[in-house]
């Protein structure tokens, strides 16, 4: 299949999955599960930050777009993601993982490097979420106590899901 | 993208992503009325407090043509303060109170300044300010804040001529305020301060330091105005009494008078029995 119709159809899957799903899930004020930025991980070691800004920005922008919330919020944090993903994704692969066509997962990192790649970038998203959530230097520590929850929680379900990928993919 | 030129690239990034995040934010902001409105807020701070800097610097550059106008209005406020004082001084036209406070229900007072006043003569005499158009007219008493000191002989539409109290001719009926004794005050022409009473019989318990008023026995005068007070007491011939009174008012001083104008003068000279024959 074509690389781009299954990057759009992941993306459209995720991003459906959100708005029906886990949009509706009442978790409390303190756990937000949004684990379409699983999307944005699974693209390949190298591949172009324009390009999955772009990504980041159409899959941000369409949950907006579909959801109820306030629109320009996902696709602002899914921008900064996508903006820092490759940085983030050099911290912890070698030169040469980089360089190969391969994508970030259990498979090519390993599970402790992957999980520490998952958790940075659930950080800066989380991050980003949630302070122009709220916009204000008051609410700081609610911020942090969001982005910790919500974060733990992605954390769980992103790993969970990029194991049925690795796996799929593999074989 | 080139791997030859990291830097474009870099900045070329960073293009693209400032221009989402600015699409991004813009519809954050159009789409959401409390992130509008915090953003704005920060905005409207921002231009508030520029304003304000704006405004002091402008208030320090002007600082010296406020000091003109404020001076300038504090010149014109103090000369009106002048004149209010000195309105205040001669405004004793209340028809209740003079003064003093006193209340004279028979009297009205009129303000005067004196333009003429001597104090040296045998037969002294005073011009005032007001005259007939101002509704006074001969034998009308004339008073001041301690004392009498008067009575109008002649007007003109605008001055009066007063018989000041330091005339030989002029008699005065006045009254012992601690005792209640009526006499007849007389200047005896020789010291502007001291006047005497000398009609007075020896048995009346007078002593020096005792006030003496205006007895209101005449129409000219409110009663209980007071003159002065006893200097010296002497007996005359055994039964008459000789009394100094020193005036309260110094006269050579005098500035502003009340004339009292009474109320219902025809009343009283309608019920005196010699005029109704």
């Amino acid at each position: 299949m074509n690389n781009f119709i299954r990057r759009f159809l992941l993306c459209a899957v995720f991003a459906t999955l959100q708005v029906l799903l886990f949009d509706r899930l009442s978790l409390g004020t303190m756990v937000y599960p949004c684990p379409y930025i699983i999307c944005l991980l699974l693209f390949p070691f190298s591949y172009n930050t324009v390009l999955l800004m772009l990504w980041g920005f159409a899959l941000g922008l369409g949950i907006d777009l579909m959801g109820t919330g306030i629109v320009g919020i996902h696709a602002s944090a899914a921008l900064v993601l996508a903006l820092f993903r490759n940085n983030l994704l050099s911290m912890v692969a070698t030169k040469e993982e980089i360089d190969s066509l391969g994508f970030p997962g259990f498979a090519t990192l390993g599970f402790s490097r992957y999980l520490v790649f998952v958790a940075l970038c659930i950080l800066v998203h989380h991050g980003t979420l949630f302070i122009l959530e709220s916009l204000s230097p008051f609410h700081v520590g609610q911020i942090l106590l969001r982005t910790a929850c919500s974060g733990a929680a992605n954390l769980v379900l992103v790993l969970v899901i990029s194991s049925f990928f690795t796996r799929g993919r593999k074989r | 993208m080139p791997r030859s030129s990291p830097l474009i690239h870099r900045l070329f990034v960073l293009l693209v992503y400032l221009i989402l995040q600015v699409i991004a934010l813009v519809l954050i902001i159009n789409n959401s009325y409390f992130q509008q409105s915090v953003l704005m807020r920060s905005l409207r701070g921002l231009q508030y407090s520029s304003w304000e800097r704006q405004s002091s610097i402008r208030n320090y550059l002007s600082l010296r043509s406020t000091n003109n106008a404020l001076s300038k209005e504090n010149v014109e406020l103090r000369n009106r303060l002048v004149q209010l004082e000195a309105l205040e001084e001669s405004s004793l036209n209340n028809p209740i109170a003079d003064s003093l406070g006193r209340t004279f229900p028979d009297f009205k007072f009129v303000a005067a300044e004196i333009i003429h006043n001597t104090t040296h003569r045998a037969h002294n005499y005073l011009i005032i300010n007001k005259g007939s158009v101002d509704g006074l007219a001969s034998d009308m008493g004339v008073v001041c804040n301690n004392g009498v000191v008067g009575i109008i002989t002649h007007t003109s539409p605008h001055y009066s001529m007063v018989i000041s109290l330091l005339n030989t001719d002029q008699k005065l009926s006045v009254r012992l305020k601690n005792e209640g004794s009526c006499g007849t005050l007389q200047w005896n022409g020789s010291n502007s301060a001291e006047a005497g009473i000398s009609d007075l019989l020896s048995h009346v318990h007078t002593q020096i330091g005792d006030t003496v008023v205006t007895s209101g026995f005449s129409t000219l005068f409110p009663a209980g105005i007071p003159i002065g007070s006893i200097s010296d007491i002497s007996v005359r011939k055994g039964i008459y009494l000789d009394l100094k009174v020193s005036f309260f008012e110094k006269f050579e001083q005098l500035q502003y008078v009340n004339v009292a104008i009474p109320l219902f003068p025809e009343e009283i000279e309608n019920l005196k029995p010699d005029r109704n024959e």
